[in-house]
């Protein structure tokens, strides 16, 4: 129940969100036609599965540390289009997990892509492997894997932490072209230095519907384009009136003189001087903040960790 | 008002008593129907399947959202009662929360299982045909068996039947020994070492990629550069005391416009205005990716590449 | 032979360029060792300039009351002792030198306590051989350990509304050797809500950030020791106001001794000497510079031998140039 904190603007703007989402949806699947621009990573997948072909080499395929959730069931959504491929041609894939769930749905989908491709004899069972849920046990698995099948292509996506480093170097070692993404901000830094193509932040969730261009996936993408958007101007108008505010409008309230029993007289800090929890911006975000809900602008002991800010 | 009712701890659905009839109704029914629904399932028409399985994800999420969504009451005690409708719900859904999430945890374990099996059916058909590399899934079996054993033999001793007689100071306790060994005399010392690994690939990489191929690179090499050197105490210390002799003491304007190409002040500018706001766009995006995922999954209308 | 004389010699430039690995990473290797040696032997203490995050974290665990509780979640693991394992250490003997009781517990994973409780272990040898001998901390009168959450998220969600159901179930031995419930213990036993306890303090290198702020972030200050990987993640936090504490890795650790070392005086001048009260007061006379400072300067020089392998790449990368012109 978090919105005792923020107030009721938390639920209104995810609703507000959810209706962007569904709403470009729908429009999608009435046959609107809708642009998304180029993304080189996804770009690279039929270059690195047709290089694996020409050298006869495995395709590797690891979703990290994710589990199963949106961003492992994201992964192996498009390992499934790089398995399609490599069946097409006859590539042998290799699908490394670290999480007993994933795997489970994970084999069921590679299976599937065989038998729609109508090869299923292609599909080897242990192609796709529960390697281990310990982060470095699974590393040290993944590149014992890649160094000692000398794979070709490796596809790294979904949620990678420190071992993310050990497999792409790795792979950087036997000249491995890379494909890389990773839903942990911290370590896309490392990716990029060690891989050929990186999606970076949310061009990872935009991977299906760029390569299916199915419409409720399109429409879903369009959705949070405009959530974006949204959130940037939510950006701009504040600073704007936060900056206007703290130029050109005082704050009013009402202070009782002292031993004059109950006589409020209405006093005005100027501008410049307001605290934080007075502005607009705060109370819209912070309706709960305790500096906020007192009017009357005592003398409060602030907490040791509280800045006395009232330059903002 | 029943004052009374306040005495003991209400015996509601998701927390019946140990050994209280409640508990054991709930215990059978729920195996009955665990087992109807696996053999039913296997029964049902193809064109139900879909909507079965749409409806139960949309029934598991539901209840996360109403989790996170409904007012929660703070700090009540097991003894009170709820005041209306809202503190009903919130209350069912409080005490839920525990037996819920040993749903998933049940659910993992059967899962982890299966991996287990998985790796077991991989590895020991390796070693039995003689495939390439077969000594390393032959290490990797007997590890497993070992760690396995040497596990529930240490715990057998210290927490099995007879474990008051087994003290934990006494190192002659094989079991104990044999697990302190394995796991950590060598397990977590190799989980150290994997991570220390990092250090060396994070070296090889930069040598690699930090090259002045173009502008863009020199920008980010020059802002690395910078941010590396102010990691670095003594650099810090050294170049911020050369900016200081050039700028002069006190707040004149030379000194205050010279502060600003302390190394420290460089960093934090770096870090504020360069930094934090491509984080939180990335962050941002991400977000809303994950929010759009999850909300296609809950929903049912996830369509994956393949359709 | 005529192979040999065939081979095209490498330029200069291009051996700058591809320096082999195996060379990279034994320079490394030695100077790193060497590094650690030295500054253990020679108690080499590189100098350092906490950062207003650090301080903000130091200013907060600094003025908790004697006696007062406050929580420690840890996912130090051995792997992160050189960054985590520092932290920790600084804040656990920080606590322990203030009379500050607290709770620890994981949801990482079950090593983190064991690794939490040696460390508890080895600072408490350290306070019964100061001089003048130091009181050791006590596990149920001065700490409880909770152990291991499977599921965190779910326990810190019911942290946030009801403390006392989320922990309520977990029992300690008392000082008799009698199993109780740990809200009997002192550590606990006047804690009723989440809001009671003074800081939250996650020592972790893996992002728990993002459930930690949510559940918990307003109702008790958190303070976030981080590895460096994950700070400019966590910055954003603290920059909003989410976070009142960060410590930055090993950096952080190492600062956070410095400020422990020199204090921050009235004005916030680390180590000044204005008058009245400091904001945070020092541990004069007391071991404060310890394990991070003991690394720092290894850390450096690391930094330093990346720098120059960098800056020969790149110089490599220019003669090659230069000569193909």
């Amino acid at each position: 129940m978090q919105y005792y904190d923020t107030g009721y603007l938390q639920f209104v703007f995810v609703v507000v969100l959810v209706f962007f989402l569904i709403f470009n949806i729908v429009r999608a699947r009435k046959g609107k036609s809708l642009f998304i621009r180029r993304i080189a990573g996804l770009n690279a997948i039929d270059e690195a599965v047709g290089r694996s072909t020409e050298m006869g080499r495995p395709v590797l395929m690891v979703p990290g540390l994710s589990n199963l959730g949106p961003v492992g069931i994201q992964a192996v959504n498009i390992f499934s289009y790089i398995t399609r491929k490599a069946a097409k041609f006859g590539t042998p894939i290799k699908m490394c997990l670290a999480d007993a769930a994933l795997f489970s749905v994970a084999q069921e989908i590679i299976r599937d892509v065989y038998q729609s491709e109508g090869v299923p004899d292609q599909f080897d069972p242990t192609s796709v492997r529960f390697i281990s849920d310990r982060q470095f046990a699974f590393a040290a698995g993944v590149v014992g894997i890649i160094l000692r099948e000398k794979v070709a292509a490796c596809f790294l996506m979904g949620d990678w932490y420190a071992e993310s480093l050990i497999l792409a170097e790795s792979a950087n070692e036997i000249g491995a072209i890379q494909v890389a993404a990773s839903t942990i901000t911290t370590q896309t830094p490392f990716l990029i230095a060690a891989c050929d193509y990186v999606l970076i932040g949310d061009e990872f969730y935009a991977a299906s519907a760029y390569l299916s261009r199915e419409p409720v996936l399109v429409g879903s993408l369009v959705g949070q384009d405009w959530s974006k958007l949204l959130i940037a101007a939510i950006i701009i108008v504040l600073t704007v009136q936060t900056s206007i505010e703290k130029a050109f409008i005082p704050q009013t309230y009402q202070e009782s003189q002292e031993g004059a029993g109950k006589v409020w007289t209405t006093k005005q800090i100027p501008p410049h001087l307001k605290k934080k929890a007075e502005l607009f911006e705060r109370r819209l975000f912070y309706p709960h903040d305790p500096e906020a809900l007192n009017p009357k602008r005592q003398k409060l002991k602030l907490d040791p960790w509280d800045k006395d800010d009232s330059g903002g | 008002m029943n004052l009374l009712a306040q005495l003991a701890p209400p015996n509601t659905f998701w927390t019946a008593h140990n050994g209280s009839t409640l508990l054991w109704v709930e215990i059978i029914v729920a195996f009955l129907l665990g087992c109807g629904v696996v053999f039913g399932l296997a029964y049902i028409p193809k064109e139900l399947r879909k909507p079965i399985i749409v409806t139960a994800t949309f029934l598991g999420g539901f209840y996360f959202v109403l989790q996170y969504m409904w007012p929660q009451a703070q700090d009540y005690t097991k003894t009170e009662v709820p005041r209306n409708s809202v503190e009903s719900v919130s209350f069912w859904l409080q005490s839920s929360l525990p037996t819920v999430t040993n749903f998933n945890q049940v659910l993992t374990g059967l899962l982890l299982g299966l991996g287990i099996a998985s790796l077991l059916r991989v590895h020991i058909g390796r070693v039995v045909k003689k495939h390439q590399d077969w000594p390393y899934s032959l290490t990797l079996v007997i590890s497993m068996v070992v760690m396995t054993v040497f596990g529930y033999w240490d715990w057998y001793s210290k927490l099995g039947p007879g474990a008051e007689k087994a003290t934990l100071a006494n190192p002659q306790i094989f079991p104990n020994f044999g697990w302190n060994f394995l796991f950590e005399g060598l397990f977590i010392n190799l989980d150290a070492v994997m991570y220390s690994m990092i250090a060396f690939f994070i070296f090889s990489a930069a040598y690699r990629s930090f090259r002045l191929r173009s502008a863009e690179a020199t920008v980010l090499l020059g802002t690395a550069v910078l941010v590396m050197l102010s990691l670095m105490g003594g650099v810090l210390v050294g170049w911020d005391r050369v900016v200081d002799a050039l700028g002069g003491s006190g707040h004149g304007a030379v000194a205050t416009f010279m502060g600003n190409f302390r190394l420290g002040n460089i960093k934090d500018w770096v870090q504020n205005y360069v930094q934090s706001p491509s984080i939180r766009a990335i962050e941002f995006g991400l977000a809303i990716g994950l929010l759009a995922m999850s909300l296609r999954l809950w929903l049912g209308i996830e369509k994956g590449i393949n359709g | 032979m005529d192979d040999q004389m065939d081979k095209p010699k490498k330029s200069l430039g291009e051996k700058l360029q591809s320096v082999s690995r195996n060379a990279l990473y034994l320079t490394l290797f030695g100077v790193v060792s060497i590094s650690l040696v030295l500054s253990h032997w020679m108690g080499i203490q590189v100098p350092s300039q906490p950062q207003d995050c650090t301080k903000d974290a130091y200013k907060i665990l600094r003025n908790i009351p004697e006696g007062q509780t406050m929580v420690i979640d840890t996912g130090t693991t051995n792997a992160s002792r050189g960054e985590s394992g520092c932290q920790m250490e600084a804040t656990l003997r920080m606590m322990m030198r203030e009379k500050v009781k607290f709770v620890l517990y994981t949801w990482v994973e079950p090593q983190c306590v064991e690794v939490a409780k040696s460390m508890i272990a080895k600072i408490n040898v350290e306070r019964r051989t100061a001089k003048p001998p130091q009181p050791e901390y006590r596990e149920w009168d001065d700490y409880v350990i909770l152990g291991f959450f499977p599921d965190g998220g779910t326990m810190l969600q019911t942290v946030a509304s009801n403390i006392r159901e989320a922990w309520g179930a977990k029992k300690e031995k008392d000082t008799a050797g009698n199993e109780r419930g740990v809200f009997e213990s002192p550590v606990l036993q006047n804690v009723r809500r989440v809001e009671d306890l003074k800081a939250y303090v996650p020592i972790s290198p893996t992002n728990l950030m993002p459930t930690i702020v949510s559940r918990v972030g307003r109702k008790v200050p958190v303070i976030s020791m981080c590895a460096g990987v994950m700070f400019p993640e966590q910055y954003n936090y603290y920059k909003s106001g989410q976070l009142k504490g960060l410590l930055n890795g090993l950096l952080g650790a190492v600062e956070l001794e410095s400020l422990m070392d020199k204090g921050i005086d009235a004005d916030g001048v680390v180590g000044g000497k204005a008058a009245g009260a400091p904001l945070a007061a020092s541990f004069p006379g007391q071991k404060n510079m310890a394990r991070a400072s003991d690394y720092y300067f290894a850390f450096c020089c690391a930094m330093a031998l990346l720098l120059v392998t960098i800056l020969v790449g790149n110089v490599g990368m220019m003669l090659e140039r230069r000569g193909a012109r």
